[in-house]
């Protein structure tokens, strides 16, 4: 009869002791996915808005003014906007005469390559 | 005597203490998050704020001459030479209307501040007051030259 007992007691303590641990799992395998998410955005933000202070700093520099970035980011940078879209994030910048290599008014899509940014007279333009 | 051994006061107590601690982490995990997203919008309002302090003190603007015509300016630089301000420039930069301010800098979804100060600190020509409830703002200081006399150029962003 005690043993009877005991053998319950002891399915609902190695139950409760179960189910601890596969709730701590399920928030371990929930937090590293927020810092995976956390770590991309970071890394998408940071390289967008090299990008972006790029754009201003040779705006400022004046005309003749170049840089080359290595850009290790999909991006698409959309000048009308005066923005720059990454997969998951985004960022702007002030500078209001940006022109792509194509047109102000078409996104330009930049990969993970170089990225020239020239200042010609009386726009910034951007190449790949 | 079994049950005793099963459901001892140490067992329940270890369960107990293991959930505090994982509340315990948790909350911190909630902390720390919270602070590095505000972080994360710090650092974007003090790149934005200091892109903005230098397209306007270190840029003529575009049209060049965009004082002559403010209705056609796209950037509203007010620099005349590297560290002078341009007295027409900064009147018809401080004639602008706010939103069309926020919209020529690209920054809608922050608000903008600016101030012009003596070396004293006295407050010459401003536009725009920083709010005071405001939970963070980022002021950036420069020092220019305005018809030969030493300004201070305050420009302070929040949201």
């Amino acid at each position: 009869m005690k043993k009877a007992f005991a053998t319950v007691e002891a399915v609902i303590f190695i139950g409760i002791i179960f189910f601890l641990f596969i709730s701590s799992y399920i928030v371990y395998v929930d937090k590293s996915a927020d810092i995976f998410i956390s770590q991309r955005e970071l890394r998408e933000k940071s390289d967008c808005q090299r990008v972006a202070s790029a754009l201003s700093s040779i705006y400022i520099l004046g005309s003749g003014s170049a840089v080359v970035i290595e850009n290790k980011q999909e991006m698409t940078l959309e000048a009308a906007q005066q923005r720059i879209e990454t997969n998951h994030t985004f960022c702007t910048f002030p500078v209001g005469r940006v022109f792509s290599s194509t047109l102000e008014s078409t996104p330009l899509d930049i990969t993970e390559n170089n990225v020239t940014i020239s200042h010609r007279g009386a726009y910034v333009e951007v190449l790949q | 005597m079994r049950k005793a051994q099963l459901f001892s006061l140490e067992s329940i107590l270890s369960i107990v203490l293991f959930i505090i601690v994982i509340l315990f982490l948790l909350s911190f995990w909630n902390l720390y998050s919270s602070r590095l997203s505000s972080q994360i919008h710090s650092e974007e309002l003090q790149l934005q704020a200091a892109q903005v302090t230098d397209i306007l003190v270190s840029s003529r603007g575009y049209p060049d001459a965009w004082e002559a015509d403010p209705a056609s300016v796209v950037i509203p630089g007010l620099m005349l030479n590297p560290g002078s301000l341009d007295e027409q420039k900064l009147n018809q930069f401080l004639a602008l209307d706010y939103e069309t301010l926020k919209q020529l800098l690209n920054i809608e979804r922050f608000d903008i501040a600016f101030e012009l100060r003596d070396v004293s600190g006295n407050v010459l020509e401003n536009r725009g007051n920083i709010s005071s409830t405001a939970d963070e703002a980022v002021v950036f200081q420069r020092l220019m030259l305005l018809k030969n006399q030493t300004r201070q150029v305050y420009v302070a962003l929040w949201e």
